[in-house]
């Protein structure tokens, strides 16, 4: 459990047993929420879009240069919330920087769109890394749009933006963050 | 080529629906199922960004799109690039430079 603003209770931690571990004060819907009545995509490309979420993610903390190759598709775009955009290539050269870490992505509240070839991932997810020397702990809004190739499914594009609901300040305390 | 120039130009079109408060254009251009992953953390849909044009809440005064690059994926389109806006929120002057990224698909011919 990482430790959020007010002490939890016994009764409430265990209320929130299984539940994702961060917790916001600032009212917000996720993607899922606000997309309640919106078309969705077949489960089958949801699942798959959601692996392949998975993988890359996996690829970005092990580090796994090749892997993060294999699924970025060539012409693909990052942009940050802070304006920095990145290409394939300079994605690529950031995978084994140690001082560009990512130790955790965990996406809740998530939609999955798919027209034809191309699927759109909308959702939040919950990162931790190290960049330039210091530890950070977030929540992002994030864009993903895939495109079919070759049998799976390459990143084109991507965009964050801050979510409105952050952890707290002591939520960035990373010593409590592995209780679990 | 051509089809580049369609999509640049549906996303000036867009933007010029905003700045006029065109309620019926804004809605034929976006789908019913937009999304928007908004810049103040949140999301919004057609319905949310709509309703703020129609009620005056949000009123844009500039909006301008610059360095579009366009990736087409058979009926759907990618654009990213720079927007300048601004507006008045609840008569409150707001706005700044942004990224985007939007996504376009191509229904019923446009």
């Amino acid at each position: 459990m990482i430790a959020s603003a007010e002490t939890p209770t016994e009764a409430q931690q265990k209320k929130d047993e299984g539940k994702p571990k961060f917790s916001f004060a600032a009212e917000f819907k996720t993607a899922a929420e606000v997309c309640r009545r919106c078309r969705k995509a077949p489960r089958g490309i949801e699942s798959a879009i959601v692996k392949a979420r998975y993988e890359l993610d996996d690829a970005y903390i092990k580090q796994d240069r090749v892997r993060v190759q294999s699924i970025l598709a060539d012409d693909f775009t990052d942009v940050w919330d802070d304006g920095f955009t990145k290409n394939k290539q300079q994605d690529l050269d950031s995978v084994t920087d140690p001082d560009d870490r990512h130790f955790e992505f965990t996406p809740f509240g998530s939609v999955v769109r798919a027209y034809g070839g191309i699927a759109v991932f909308i959702g939040s997810l919950h990162s931790r890394g190290h960049y330039k020397g210091h530890d950070y702990e977030e929540n992002l809004n994030e864009l993903d749009v895939r495109h079919r190739e070759g049998g799976g499914w390459k990143l084109v594009a991507s965009q964050s933006v801050m979510c409105a609901r952050q952890p707290s300040q002591r939520q960035t305390a990373h010593s409590s963050l592995h209780s679990d | 080529m051509e089809s580049e120039t369609a999509v640049i130009q549906a996303e000036r079109g867009w933007n010029d629906a905003y700045l006029r408060s065109d309620f019926a254009k804004l809605k034929a251009i976006m789908a019913g199922d937009y999304m928007d992953v908004t810049d103040d953390g949140t999301f919004d849909t057609r319905t949310t960004n709509l309703r703020s044009i129609k009620s005056g809440e949000e009123k844009f005064t500039a909006l301008s799109v610059s360095n579009v690059m366009t990736r087409i994926y058979g009926d759907v389109a990618i654009n990213t690039g720079a927007l300048h806006m601004e507006l008045l929120f609840r008569g409150v002057p707001s706005g700044g430079d942004f990224l985007f990224t939007d996504i376009w698909q191509k229904r019923k011919g446009s």
